[in-house]
């Protein structure tokens, strides 16, 4: 990279719903809090903040524009604010490639969503093709239950290991004060928790929550002068495929591998696993957890069920996979991969407390989008030694 | 502060009038002909279901190139949805228990096409099941997915 970006602080609400809050309440308390901790301020002069760009959407928050929860309290009154509407990962790849291109040198970027205001399966189901799937009764869950069993049925992956996601990353979450739902499980409690749709149930699936996120970045002089640990950023990549699931091989997931492609070619990763020290990525549902791993490189197709009973994505093993809990621990869509990019940088700073991986020095976001994972976004970071 | 919690429900019912084109018009007009229709890619050759205007990997528009396909094919993936969710169509929750499935269907293209199937019940289900499509009678027939029931079990 020509000029290098560096995550200055991060900082989120309290994961869980929120019916006391306003939409603007959520963002505001995330943006306080970033604010608070880095000393950082909005400014007109290039001295702090130079720019907001945001991660909302219309159909959850119900209000079209929706980066208008974040124009009081994100500090986009009168100044420039800019909305990303797939997910907090995608925020966060734009608000760097503003900083490469030289157009900002400092940027906040805040995601929010409030799942509890509305039927979210009917918002997913508007996030299908209205003709032709859409009057099915399909949602993001039902199409995840015929990519899970595809992909289970392929490699003869069995719900148990699925279960292992969630018993590890729920338990992950008991170390981490924003996480909504810390729980110590067993499999049988998984394997035992209601049907949503068939293999999917209650507890593969991520939790209905409220809360937002928010980061600093800036470039490598703003980064250096506002904090001592600065995280740089030294990968971007993202991709898409098509909208129709159908189309895809669902389990393949190739516009992550192109993602990923872009990602490590950019930082000089060329062996995933022994090079990174820790991956925060997007599981919507427990089962994703395995693909998305597969899609990541690190480990071979059809192998995401034996690398988690291997154990080596637990913290302490040889590649953790979501120390913070993950998705299925309570985030919300749009946030999930501002909080993925946020937990990395809390880990790399080392001030991720009972969930922290010892001398972590890199790690990899994930942040994923649309019906069966159809886009995702890959961003690598890295402290200084 | 000891005050209620101040939640207000207002709805947002909107109705859109959604147009079909010339591609996804095609497909659905041949449902109501007791068809499935695909377009072919002019340069890739590859079958696009449901028909589209343009080539995702050849970035060209697709023509008109129509091929009818079978009405039998594979269960390549399968749920058993169990969890209702409220369906606008009938103004109360879907009923429940439904199964979905994505089916290839034969000598068509390497895609799925994703429909409900007649068998309910999950034990009797498996990938690799034979089925064919079961259409409403002609003059049910509206020029949409549902013009197919389902997909039932074959041999």
């Amino acid at each position: 990279m020509a000029r290098r970006v560096g995550i200055i602080g991060a900082a989120q609400t309290k994961y869980g719903r929120k019916p006391e809050m306003h939409l603007q309440d959520v963002a505001f308390e995330a943006v306080q809090k970033v604010l608070q901790k880095t000393g950082l301020k909005f400014t007109e002069d290039g001295s702090g903040i130079d720019a907001t760009i945001s991660c909302s959407q219309d159909h959850w928050d119900g209000w079209t524009i929706s980066s208008k929860n974040v124009v009081n309290g994100g500090g986009g009154h009168l100044r420039p604010e800019e909305k990303v509407a797939e997910d907090g990962a995608y925020a966060l790849y734009y608000a760097a490639l503003c900083i490469l291109g030289g157009h900002y040198d400092c940027i906040l970027v805040v995601a929010h969503t409030k799942e509890s205001q509305v039927d979210g399966r009917l918002i997913e189901n508007s996030g299908l093709e209205p003709l032709y799937t859409r009057m099915l009764g399909l949602d993001f869950t039902s199409c995840a239950a015929l990519q899970a069993k595809q992909y289970m049925h392929t490699y003869g992956i069995s719900h148990e290991q699925c279960a292992r996601v969630v018993i590890k990353n729920r338990g992950n979450a008991m170390h981490n004060p924003c996480a909504q739902a810390p729980e110590i499980l067993t499999v049988d409690n998984v394997l035992g928790s209601p049907v949503l749709s068939e293999p999917i149930r209650l507890l593969d699936a991520k939790p209905t929550s409220d809360g937002a996120c928010a980061l600093i970045i800036g470039t490598e002089e703003k980064a250096k002068k506002w904090t001592d640990k600065p995280v740089w950023i030294e990968g971007l990549g993202c991709s898409y495929d098509r909208h129709y699931p159908g189309y895809r091989d669902l389990t393949d997931p190739l516009s992550l591998k192109e993602a990923a492609r872009q990602a490590y070619g950019m930082a000089g990763i060329s062996n995933p696993r022994g090079e990174i020290d820790l991956v925060e990525l997007s599981e919507y549902y427990s089962f994703q957890e395995l693909l998305w791993s597969e899609g990541l490189g690190l480990c071979e197709p059809g192998q995401g069920g034996r690398l988690i009973e291997s154990g080596a994505t637990q913290i302490g093993g040889e590649i953790p996979i979501n120390p913070s809990g993950g998705l299925l621990s309570g985030i919300p869509v749009n946030v999930a991969g501002l909080n993925r990019a946020a937990e990395a940088a809390i880990q790399l700073k080392g001030e991720a407390g009972g969930r922290q991986v010892d001398g972590a020095r890199t790690a990899v976001i994930h942040g994923a989008g649309g019906v069966c994972g159809q886009m995702h976004c890959v961003i690598s970071v890295r402290r200084e030694p | 502060m000891n005050e209620e919690l101040l939640e207000i429900i207002i709805p947002l019912d909107l109705k859109y009038k959604w147009s079909a084109g010339p591609h996804l018009g095609a497909f659905l007009r041949g449902l109501k002909e007791e068809k499935i229709i695909a377009n072919r890619c002019p340069v890739c050759a590859r079958l696009q279901l449901p028909p589209t205007p343009a080539c995702g990997r050849c970035h060209i528009g697709m023509g008109e190139d129509w091929v009818e396909l079978s009405h039998q094919g594979s269960v390549i993936s399968y749920s058993s949805v169990v969890d209702p969710m409220f369906d606008a169509g009938i103004g109360g929750m879907r009923p429940v228990p439904y199964t979905i499935a994505a089916i290839v269907l034969d000598g068509g293209p390497d895609v799925a096409f994703f429909h409900k199937l007649e068998e309910n019940n999950p034990e009797k289900v498996k990938v690799g099941m034979r089925v064919e499509a079961v259409f409403r009678p002609p003059e049910e027939r509206k020029a949409l997915m549902e013009d197919i029931i389902h997909f039932r079990t074959i041999g």
